[in-house]
């Protein structure tokens, strides 16, 4: 990509911006995508130098500080800054700790459903024929399962662990991608401009990714983020089931669900991973907004 | 340009497309015959315009024309080779010397990509010029479209709709291909960009001598442009042959009333406008013999039973029995 003609020989309006920087200007055009951006990385952060930024090891329990408000609150201890839990663990550090493996399991079960999610559908909608509605049959009996079932069974199969939590869920959010894509994609291919390219001499993966993908990415990238928190949740549900990632791990949704009995003497062990999970969703769909708008050129202003 | 012997660049022979729509779940499914034996030939450098009023099958004419769709029998030669039959290499070649303008410059470009990138898509498929090659032929081509230079980078949303044919124009003539089907290029544009557009179009037949199919509904722009005119009803031809002959003395009745339905600032007072009534059969369940004969105020029994072939008649191709009568 780099251009070795010198600046006086060709004129520099001719020539294209560099895609990332056009790209960022577009998405700092978004405040609240940017905002989101931030969150982001503060909690990538967080995960990454979990070790180090966490005051205490998330297993450590506490026996004479079991259930420990806030430190702002009336009998909360300055050295557990968020509280403890029902065993004495540090709130702040599991949630640090948490929010590796909660990051984790949305990043790579929203990857692992939509590469070939989006892949399934393109083939669906190039191929009406046959492989189309083969493809989408299997997906409807996918769907036709609860999802906490199909993914339930998916887990009793390959038996409990967190690689194979990660995998139950993005098969079970698969049939989502393959549907937009393959709507999205069958109504692209009616277009003239297809026909053009068509015309041009467009070989078939030419045709796939680089005329039609690019137009269909809007609703994947909004399911993409959507689907990031209910992955999130899914786990916590299968995590709570006895089947995804087991207790002392701290991880949100297990946090969550394991402390739903002290909702009412102790609403921060509740509360507080709930508001981890919140803030991060929102944050990733604000993301998600900016991103799609950002890629988006009919929403750019003219240069 | 005018020192090369004429050259047939497309010929077709019987050219039908035939297609199957199925009627319902225990109903056998229907055949609707969208184009029914038409044959022409187009030379380089000319133009033929197909004209008749919707469902006539021009569109379908258009994409057997452009290879998008097979036809279902009939003979189609691009630049004296067959299509039918031809290895999957032969075809490529062949699609490249056929392009197309579509009606609406508004679907026709890709919103995603930008102008530069569309531009030089079928110069990075079909050729091997480098990267600044590539774009220096853009850049020639977008001057000669009447595109300023910094065009180059934008997106297909920022043009008006005139602009966007140009485009679309550009993309098409870029590989030089011996045709360019034009499927009613001009029928979603303003009147005033209209014209703009028809002479760009004719300035680039006459520098790359390519041979058009002009297809409209629209019969003053096809005046303005044709060599030959293509009058079509029901997916056959009605009558075939020079422009001025046509507009000057059209003989088919069908093609009459066309003329005299196309407005005129001055009309003639005396000229007695045709009304034809009703509406174009259903193709699925096309009328026995003339398939005009329903709409024809000269039709006899002869019409119903049996179906006119295209005659030669005062240098020009006619299909109506009555022809003579009609025009002694």
């Amino acid at each position: 990509m780099t251009h070795s003609t010198t600046p006086e020989a060709v004129d520099q309006s001719l020539l294209y911006p560099s895609p990332l920087k056009e790209f960022w200007q577009a998405f700092a055009h978004n405040k609240g995508a940017v905002a989101g951006l931030l969150f982001m990385i503060g909690m990538i952060i967080c995960a990454l130098f979990a070790p180090w930024l966490a005051p205490y090891n998330p297993s450590e329990q506490f026996r004479d500080f079991l259930l420990t408000p806030p430190s702002w609150l009336e009998g909360g201890q300055m050295q557990f800054l968020l509280g403890t839990d029902e065993l004495g663990r540090d709130m702040l550090s599991r949630l640090i700790h948490g929010a590796r493996l909660s990051l984790m399991i949305g990043l790579a079960s929203v990857l692992l459903s939509m590469l070939p999610g989006i892949l399934l559908g393109l083939v669906a909608g190039f191929f009406p024929r046959l492989l189309g509605p083969s493809i989408m049959r299997l997906m409807d009996v996918m769907l036709a399962l609860p999802s906490l079932l199909l993914a339930v069974a998916i887990v009793a199969i390959l038996g409990p662990g967190l690689i194979n939590t990660v995998v139950a869920i993005a098969i079970v959010s698969l049939p989502s991608y393959v549907r937009l894509t393959r709507a999205a994609v069958m109504s692209e291919l009616n277009r003239d401009y297809v026909t053009a390219s068509r015309l041009a001499g467009s070989g078939l993966l030419r045709l796939m990714f680089v005329t039609v993908l690019p137009n269909c990415m809007a609703p994947l990238i909004v399911q993409a983020t959507l689907s990031f928190s209910s992955a999130i949740l899914d786990a916590a549900a299968l995590g709570f089931l006895g089947l995804g990632v087991q207790p002392p791990t701290p991880e949100w949704g297990t946090m969550l669900a394991s402390a739903r009995d002290y909702i009412e003497r102790a609403w921060w062990v509740v509360t507080l991973p709930g508001l981890a999970i919140l803030l991060s969703v929102l944050a990733i769909n604000l993301m998600g907004d900016g991103l799609r708008d950002a890629l988006d050129p009919k929403l750019k202003n003219a240069v | 340009m005018s020192t090369t012997p004429t050259q047939t660049v497309l010929t077709a022979r019987d050219l039908t497309r035939h297609y199957s729509v199925s009627r319902g779940l225990f109903q056998p499914s229907a055949e609707v015959r969208a184009l029914n034996g038409v044959s022409f030939e187009l030379e380089a450098g000319k133009t033929l315009a197909v004209v008749g009023e919707s469902g006539c099958g021009k569109s379908t004419l258009a994409r057997a024309l452009t290879l998008i769709e097979e036809p279902s029998s009939g003979s189609l030669k691009i630049a004296g080779q067959e299509v039918a039959g031809a290895s999957k290499a032969q075809r490529k070649s062949l699609r490249r010397d056929v392009q197309m303008i579509f009606q609406n410059p508004y679907a026709s470009l890709n919103p995603r990509q930008k102008i530069g990138d569309q531009l030089a898509e079928p110069l990075l498929i079909n050729t091997q010029l480098s990267r600044s090659e590539r774009r220096e032929k853009v850049q020639a081509m977008m001057q000669q479209v009447g595109l300023r230079p910094e065009h180059y980078q934008r997106y297909p949303h920022m043009f008006s709709g005139g602009q966007r044919q140009r485009i679309a124009l550009a993309r098409a003539m870029i590989l030089q291909p011996k045709v360019l089907v034009a499927d009613e290029p001009t029928s979603a544009l303003d009147v005033s960009i209209q014209a703009q557009v028809l002479n760009l179009f004719m300035d680039l037949q006459e520098e790359f001598n390519t041979g058009y199919v002009f297809i409209s509904h629209n019969l003053s722009v096809v005046r303005h442009v044709a060599d030959d005119v293509l009058v079509m009803y029901l997916g056959r031809p009605a009558e075939m042959g020079p422009s001025e002959l046509i507009y000057q003395r059209p003989l088919h009745p069908y093609t009459k009333a066309l003329l005299s339905a196309t407005p005129a600032i001055h009309a003639d007072p005396n000229k007695p406008k045709i009304k034809i009534v009703g509406e174009l059969p259903n193709p699925l369940n096309p009328p026995s013999g003339c398939a005009f004969h329903k709409r024809c105020p000269h039709a006899t029994e002869l019409c119903e039973q049996s179906l006119p072939e295209l005659r030669l008649i005062d240098s020009r191709q006619v299909a109506c029995h009555h022809v003579e009568v009609i025009n002694s």
